[in-house]
Parts: C-alpha cells; sequence; structure tokens
C-alpha cells in the first residue's frame, strides 16, 4: 500500500475500511446466514474453515522457526552443518526433512528462512519438498492407514526422498536465482523484536495465501462428486493420473492424507502412491503459499515441474514394491 | 493494512482461535487432538497482534474471512451432503471380538458397519445396539444413518453409512439415536462401490447433535 503522504489524509485508511467492512458484516449477518442454508454454501464454509484452523497451529510453529532460524541462528551454522558441495548438499537437506514434525503449512515460511540464510536454494528446496512427506509423524500416521501393507511407508518414504532429491538436483542445472524473490524483511532494533517482526509479518503473508488456497481447495472438495473418479479407477494410467491431480486440488494436510488414499480402495497401489507423494508437493494451497513466499516467477515453475517429477518417482517405486 | 489494523486482525485471529477451542466449537472442524497445539498458536497470534510494529501486506486482509466465519458463521459440521459426495469408509481388521456387556449395547456406527461387512456380522449377531448418527438419503432413496468420521480436519472427513430397515424420521441432517439388530444383506455405494450394511431397526429417539459429531 504505497501511499504518498500527501495523499494520505484525504484516502479511507485501512483501520476505516476495517472497521466500515466489520460493521457492514454485522448488518448483513440474517441475510447471510439465510445464503449459508444452501447445504453445498454450509459445506463449503465447513471445509474451508477446516482447513484454515487446521494449519494455523503449523502455520504458527512454523513461522516462529523460520523466526527463529533468521534471527538466532548464526550463519555459519548451515554453512558448516552442509556439505560444501551443492550436489551433496542436496541429498543431505532433504534428509534433514526427516527431523521437521510438521505439514507442508510449516515447511514453506521454514524453507523461505534458510534461503535468506545463504544455504544453495537447491537445498532449501529439496528441504521444503521432503519435510512434509517424509517426516516421523506423516510416516507413522501412513503406516496406521494402511496396516495390512508396511511396503506403503517404505514406497512413501523413498519415493518422497528420491522426488525432493531429483527436484534440487534439476534445480542446480535449470534455476535461476532471479525467479525467486523473497518478501523484504523486517529488521528491528533488538534480537527479539527483530523475531517478533519477521513471525508476525511471515504469519500475515503466508496466512493470506493459505486462506486463497483453503477457499480453493474447498470449493473442489465440495464440488467435485466423488463418483467421477470411480470411471478413472480402471483404467492404470488414467488411475494414476486422477489421483495425482486429486491431491493437488484437494490439498488435505500431509499427516491426514494417508487415510484419504487408504479409502480410496478401488484405485490400484501406484496409483495411491502418487497421491502421497505428491499432495505434500504440490497442491493448491501449497502452490498460493509458494507464490507469497517465493514469488510468481518461482512457482508457475516449480510447481509444475514437482508434479512431473513427483509423479514419475511414484510410478517407479510403485513399479519396484507393487 | 497499516500497523493499527494489521494489529486489529491478528488479534481477532488469535481471539477467533481461542475461542472456539474454549467453547468446545472446534470439534466441528478438526479432530480434538490438535486442542492444546490450537489454543498455543491462538496465544501465539495475540503475542504477534500486540508486539506487531509494522504495516503489513495487503493479503493480510484475506485474513479477515476466516475469522468471521468462526465468530459470526460458526459453521455447521459436515452432514448428509457431504456424506452423498464421498464413498462410506470402513476399517477391516484381522479379529473381532465379541461386543462389550450391555443391552442395548453402544457401538460406534464405524465399528458396526465394519464388523457387518468384513465380519459377515458374526460377532452382531443376537445382539441388540445403539447407533448415534445422522439420517440421509441412500443412492435409491434408502434411509441411512451416517456418522463422518475424520483424521485431522473436516476436509479429509469420510461417512460411515448404514441403511435403515424400518420407520425413521424422513427429513436429512436429523441426529438420531437408534435401538437395533443386525441384518444380513447390504446395498453398494455407488461412490466407491464399497458395500453398506443394514440394521433393523428397534426403536429410534432423536437427539441433539452430540458434542463431537465426529466418530
Amino acid at each position: 500500500m504505497a501511499t504518498a503522504p500527501a495523499v494520505r489524509t484525504t484516502r479511507l485508511g485501512s483501520v476505516e475500511l476495517l472497521a466500515g467492512f466489520l460493521v457492514l458484516v454485522l448488518f448483513l449477518r440474517a441475510p447471510l446466514e439465510e445464503l449459508l442454508q444452501a447445504p453445498v454454501v454450509q459445506t463449503w464454509t465447513t471445509v474451508f474453515v477446516s482447513i484454515v484452523l487446521q494449519a494455523t497451529p503449523f502455520l504458527v510453529f512454523g513461522v516462529a522457526l523460520s523466526a527463529a532460524i533468521a534471527v538466532f541462528v548464526p550463519k555459519e551454522f548451515f554453512a558448516r552443518a552442509l556439505p560444501r558441495r551443492p550436489v551433496l548438499a542436496v541429498p543431505v537437506a532433504a534428509a534433514g526433512g526427516m527431523v521437521l514434525p510438521g505439514c507442508e503449512c510449516g515447511s514453506v515460511p521454514v524453507a523461505g528462512a534458510l534461503l535468506r540464510k545463504g544455504i544453495t536454494p537447491a537445498a532449501a528446496l529439496a528441504f521444503l519438498l521432503a519435510a512434509p512427506a517424509v517426516n516421523p509423524v506423516v510416516l507413522a500416521a501412513t503406516a496406521i492407514a494402511f496396516p495390512g501393507d508396511p511396503g506403503m511407508v517404505t514406497a512413501r518414504a523413498i519415493a518422497s526422498l528420491l522426488a525432493s532429491v531429483v527436484m534440487g538436483w534439476l534445480w542446480l542445472r535449470l534455476g535461476r536465482i532471479d525467479w525467486i524473490r523473497l518478501p523484504e524483511h523486517v529488521h528491528g532494533d533488538t534480537k527479539w523484536r527483530a523475531f517478533f517482526g519477521a513471525a508476525g509479518h511471515d504469519l500475515v503473508h503466508a496466512g493470506g495465501f493459505l486462506v486463497i488456497g483453503g477457499m480453493a481447495a474447498a470449493t473442489i472438495n465440495v464440488l467435485v462428486p466423488g463418483r467421477w473418479l470411480q470411471a478413472l479407477a480402471d483404467n492404470p494410467w488414467l488411475s494414476v493420473l486422477a489421483l495425482a491431480f486429486l491431491a493437488v486440488l484437494l490439498s488435505i494436510c500431509s499427516e491426514a492424507d494417508a487415510f484419504v488414499a487408504a479409502s480410496l480402495t478401488q484405485f490400484s497401489t501406484t496409483a495411491r502412491l502418487a497421491f502421497l507423494v505428491v499432495g505434500p508437493m504440490v497442491d493448491l494451497k501449497l502452490f498460493a503459499m509458494q507464490v507469497g513466499t517465493f514469488g510468481r516467477r518461482f512457482a508457475v515453475r516449480f510447481a509444475p515441474a514437482t508434479f512431473v517429477v513427483a509423479v514419475a518417482s511414484a510410478v517407479a517405486v510403485g513399479a519396484v514394491f507393487g | 493494512m497499516n500497523r493499527t489494523a494489521s494489529s486489529v486482525v491478528l488479534l481477532l485471529l488469535g481471539a477467533a482461535v481461542v475461542k472456539v477451542c474454549l467453547t468446545g466449537q472446534y470439534l466441528r472442524y478438526v479432530k480434538a487432538g490438535l486442542w492444546p497445539f490450537l489454543v498455543l498458536s491462538g496465544v501465539l497470534v495475540l503475542v504477534l497482534a500486540v508486539t506487531n510494529r509494522h504495516r503489513q501486506p495487503r493479503v493480510a486482509w484475506l485474513l479477515t474471512l476466516p475469522v468471521l466465519a468462526l465468530l459470526l458463521v460458526a459453521p455447521q459440521p459436515l452432514g448428509s451432503y457431504a456424506a452423498g459426495n464421498s464413498g462410506t469408509a470402513l476399517v477391516r481388521s484381522d479379529e473381532y471380538p465379541p461386543l462389550p456387556e450391555g443391552d442395548p449395547v453402544k457401538v460406534t456406527v464405524l465399528d458396526y458397519a465394519s464388523r457387518a461387512v468384513f465380519d459377515g456380522g458374526r460377532s452382531l449377531r443376537g445382539r441388540r445396539v445403539v447407533l448415534t448418527g445422522f439420517t440421509a438419503r441412500g443412492p435409491n432413496g434408502e434411509n441411512l444413518l451416517v456418522r463422518m468420521i475424520l483424521t485431522c480436519c473436516a476436509a479429509d472427513g469420510r461417512p460411515v453409512k448404514v441403511v435403515l430397515d424400518g420407520s425413521v424420521p424422513a427429513a436429512p441432517d436429523t441426529w438420531v439415536e437408534v435401538v437395533g439388530t443386525y441384518r444380513d444383506g447390504s446395498i453398494v455405494d455407488g461412490v466407491n462401490d464399497e458395500r453398506i450394511p443394514f440394521l433393523k431397526v428397534e426403536s429410534f429417539k432423536s437427539v441433539p447433535e452430540p458434542q463431537r459429531p465426529y466418530e
């Protein structure tokens, strides 16, 4: 909101706008409630609110961790922890994703903080993709969701790590740093001020994009009937693509997606593996957050490439384990 | 968005999260186990609101939407519309131990349906059961009893369906407690080709929506 100081006095400020908006909503409450009686709208609102509420703790802890990295961790730490050669730093960073228990909402701001710390972008991106897919909480959830099928956990871990590492290496070959535009960071006069400033900024920023992604995912969730999928389940190739796209559209938290995959009984193991590998790496909610954190030029290139690599990795690993 | 307005938005967000945790409204949207994390994150957002010293990007406006939905609209838990959109969910297990004591005995809809489909109703025969759920219409106009189950949040909510054989309220989304017995047979849920078992209804009564709408 860059307004010249001279114009400011005659323009509505954000506070007045916010107050006006709130008053308007209060007045419109009765007609709004009537609209919300429609089952479609009601279900949409429930799913939308649920996605945002579910993501809130992960987002808040993610921005707190990313602010802590930004403010309290010395620059040399990551330089020392990661191998100097980027080719080796990529798999180490991906494996490092196994220790951050969370889901994709938290890993976006953390990867942003790692980039700012100057770790090689390829390694930060490998971490971004691996962390939500292979952490202990997600793997445990997968084991519970597929009780008779321990191979699913192994296949998910291997396929996700493979896709993350391949994407990191791909970035080393093809990636250009000027695609990434990190939002400007606030500075504080004390370390704690800087911490709260960075965390608050990241929360509002990533949270706003989370809302966009949540609205898109709720729309798909409510409007796409489950029986459309049934028609696709019989063709082996179509079924893989169908579940991969479904993972993108539904934007389910990576800690829950295994249970949804387990309920898609009519699909092949490989198709369900694709659902589990693609979901934590590319989805509507995540795409919106990546646009917010890394910039649009980055997200429109990175997300489709990740999709292709993740599907290929799932198919390859599925062929071995299937 | 300037500093004051963005502080207010963060304050509302934190307050909304803490409020739904304290009133129990959060159980309509997410799993009960998330409670401590939700409260903690709500408090952290309040701290960030108080310490906020900066103007924030325009996208901050969007955060008012979930806040208003939570505080003013308080969306209902998933109901018959969501149930019709997804295929019935069951849990297969290696063995089905005998039902606990009691006549009639309270069982979850998920447990009943899974025993009926995968155990051929063996552990259910000769027992009267009580199921709690809401009513919905089946693929061919059958009366269904549905309970949603969820893993993390309502976005991954899946219905568990049972066909009610007997007289029950016709209006969908009525919460009922049904006493009945196992009956052979099942219909097919067209959404995922999974089987939906029957329950022979002995009696039913309307009940208020439970505090925990999901199993």
